[in-house]
């Protein structure tokens, strides 16, 4: 017992050393001690939200005088809240960013860059994947680092391909393959009301990884469409035969029950799925003994999209001493380290993928860390969170077979085409 | 409306009396006091009503002209937002969808009508307790109510089609086909409606003098016929206020809307106007077409009500 407190003494000595070192030289403005204040940090993820008051727990180990409030708002409104704040001038100091409003909000100077801050060293660029921190530069200047690499993979229900007699699909799987394994369980178990696959009906976690896999493209180099690639439909196809063939729901079944509510019930054995939007409600599960994670199935390549998140500071933060200091503990190995352990989403840091996989250790989430091998970039083009969403309501009439794959990439890429121009 | 004009002119008599029998020659500063008390007693009022309503109205007219960068910025372009408005197909579905909802809600008033009788039978034990559930849905978070009715709905596992699928009927997806869809929501919206309705049309059945009802059935009317000739036509004055209100409320449906269908792909066959100002000024950022959204949203709204006051005359009784 006493050798159990005097080691938590030590370590903890330990713990707070290394961050009294990383303070004092590692800062921006000064001394810790000198930067005070409140600020705000807002997300969207409740999942994390233990995580996060740990890690401001952390912070304030470091930065006492400190106060950090954090804000958790719904997804579906954390866009259209940041854009109205934006315009009134009261964004929070800190939140999140996604890579399709990045250039939004850093274009038009509501971020506060961090060059200052990596001059000083308190963020080290090197600890994260090159094409992620180049993404969140804009005319050579840099205004944050990777949070997280997002990647996909299928969640697969064990019990359920126990019970249809179907094997377990090996690592080099094929789409081909995935089909029809899909449609060995719906036949199987379809008495059951049981289907092979439930996808959400939209891009990042379904069809643009299909359609990567197949050798086509969403946006292409030059910033204009890359619907019009002969890859692109063919991976639109994809999720059309899947409900044709009656193995997956159709688009009105997965409007009315979304696609991680079939799976997770016990009522299909297959769901692709983003790792950072699915991780936490998985390992949630009651039957979650029976899920593991197994990559994507190949085509002409074996592809997913990749995907980051980051802090930023806002431009017209009151506190920006604080602020950065907070992004920058946020960039740092400690934050890193607490948001890997969680099991949420895989961290950026270099060297925390360990702690990510050994947080759910029977969930396969190695498939993730193994996947960023294979992933292509995020696809985005000029005004992004514009076409995205129109993007889904034309998806969706081909998954729905009101319009062959072929006539709604031809319909993609005009849609896309104008909008890159109207901007 | 006509009430008040009935009780308008003792008021001005006697003032003009008034005025008529002061003798001393103060009288003109005196009517130029009594002129302005009233203004100073409604001044807060006003003011509440300048700040948060006339000048947002105003406003809105103006950005209706402009043109808004991403994050704030305006700058005038005339009538280019207008003119797109005109020639939006989206608009026109929007309008077509929100006419319908209130169709659909107002549906609701003949049944708040036959259901405010029966709550108000002297007979019947246990008034205040139905009173209470019907009302209910009425103070309930819509939000709240959209998630409860979003599960009964639903196509697969809702109560709905369960229900149905016991006689056999195969439900449609509710939430997921696109005219489905408007009517799920105004079915609920009507539910909803129905409750005030009765509480209203409640208080409008208790003015009803009972000597009518007496005076009826000694002369042999049936139950149907002093319902029709005497309850109704007594009834229109609240009547006639619960379909304005109903209307009003129907042009605003939100709430339900976005919290229903607001994930489910059918929205973009399903927005109703507010739903589209909502869609255009704060996702898609088109501030000033938003502007101009909301502004038609106001003339339609105030054209339709002004309609129905005309037309009160033919078909309201006032006792």
């Amino acid at each position: 017992m006493n050798k159990l407190v005097a080691g938590i003494a030590i370590a903890s000595g330990i713990v707070l050393g290394l961050a009294a070192c990383s303070g004092s030289d590692g800062s921006t403005t000064s001394d810790p001690g000198e930067v005070s204040g409140e600020i705000t940090y807002a997300h969207w993820d409740p999942n994390l939200e233990p995580t996060l008051d740990a890690i401001i727990d952390a912070f304030r180990e470091e930065y006492p005088d400190v106060t950090v409030t954090p804000v958790v708002r719904p997804y579906a409104q954390y866009w259209t809240t940041l854009q109205t704040e934006a315009s009134s001038n009261t964004l929070p100091d800190v939140f999140w960013m996604d890579m399709s409003y990045f250039e939004l909000y850093a274009g038009n100077d509501q971020l506060a860059p961090i060059d200052d801050l990596i001059e000083s060293g308190a963020i080290d660029p090197s600890k994260y994947p090159d094409h992620l921190t180049e993404f969140f530069q804009l005319d050579g200047v840099q205004f944050a680092v990777p949070k997280d690499v997002d990647t996909n993979a299928v969640w697969i229900n064990k019990a359920l391909f126990e019970q249809a007699g179907v094997p377990l699909p090996s690592p080099d799987w094929t789409y081909d393959d995935f089909r029809a394994t899909s449609q060995a369980i719906r036949d199987a178990l379809g008495d059951r009301g049981i289907y092979g696959t439930a996808f959400y009906p939209y891009g990042q976690p379904t069809y643009w990884s299909s359609v990567f896999a197949y050798g086509g493209s969403v946006v292409a180099d030059d910033g204009t469409s890359g619907w019009d690639e002969p890859g692109s439909s063919r991976g639109l196809q994809v999720w059309a035969d899947l409900i044709a063939d009656g193995s997956s729901p159709t688009i009105p079944q997965l409007s009315e029950t979304l696609a991680d509510q079939w799976f997770l019930n016990g009522k299909a054995a297959m769901f692709p799925s983003i790792g950072g939007a699915s991780i936490a409600l998985v390992a949630a599960a009651p039957n979650a003994a029976d899920f593991v994670a197994v990559p994507l199935p190949q085509a002409e390549r074996k592809a997913t999209v990749t995907h980051a998140l980051t802090n930023v500071v806002s431009a017209r933060s009151k506190n920006l001493a604080a602020a950065q200091a907070f992004q920058a503990f946020l960039a740092g190995e400690q934050a890193q380290r607490l948001q890997a352990e969680s099991g949420v989403i895989l961290s950026a840091y270099e060297g925390t993928s360990d702690a990510f996989v050994q947080s759910h250790p029977d969930l396969g989430l190695q498939t993730f860390v193994d996947a960023i091998d294979y992933s292509v970039p995020y696809p985005v083009a000029r005004n992004s969170h514009a076409w995205v969403a129109e993007e889904t309501v034309i998806t969706g009439q081909a998954f729905a077979g009101e319009i062959t794959a072929e006539e709604a990439a031809r319909q993609l890429d005009d849609m896309l085409n104008q909008a890159v121009e109207s901007e | 409306m006509s009430l008040a004009t009935h009780d308008r002119p003792p008021a001005t008599t006697g003032t003009v009396a008034g005025r008529a029998g002061a003798p001393n020659p103060g009288s003109r500063r005196r009517r130029s006091d009594s002129g302005w008390w009233p203004l100073l007693f409604a001044g807060p009022f006003f003011l509440g009503i300048a700040v948060f309503y006339l000048f947002p109205i105003v406003q809105t007219a103006y950005f209706s002209f402009t043109d808004w960068g991403p994050f704030g910025g305006v700058t005038f372009v005339g009538g280019e937002n207008w003119r797109s408005l005109l020639s939006d197909d989206e608009f026109l579905r929007a309008l077509f969808n929100t006419v319908v909802y209130v169709l659909v809600v107002l549906l609701g008033v003949p049944i708040a009508v036959g259901l405010a009788t029966l709550l108000n039978r002297p007979t019947l034990r246990g008034t205040m307790v139905y009173r209470t559930m019907f009302f209910l849905p009425y103070l309930a978070m819509p939000v709240a109510i959209a998630l409860v009715w979003r599960l009964m709905f639903n196509g697969d596992f809702g109560v709905i089609n369960a229900f149905l699928g016991l006689f056999g009927i195969d439900g449609p997806y509710w939430l997921s086909t696109p005219g489905f869809a408007l009517v799920a929501v105004a079915i609920v919206g009507l539910w909803m409606a129905v409750g005030f309705n009765i509480i209203i049309l409640s208080a409008g059945l208790r003015s009803i003098p009972p000597e009518l009802y007496e005076a009826a059935s000694l002369d042999g009317a049936s139950r149907w016929s002093q319902f029709v000739r005497i309850t109704v036509p007594l009834l229109t004055p609240s009547i006639f206020f619960v379909v304005v209100m109903n209307v009003i409320g129907g042009f605003q449906l939100f709430d339900l809307l976005f919290a229903i269908l607001g994930n489910n792909p059918v929205i973009a066959d399903t927005k109703s106007l507010v739903y589209l100002f909502y869609d255009e000024s704060f996702v898609l950022n088109n501030r000033g077409y938003g502007a101009a959204i909301a502004f038609v949203i106001l003339l339609i709204v105030a054209i339709v009500t002004a309609i129905q006051f005309r037309l009160q005359r033919r078909w309201v009784h006032y006792a």
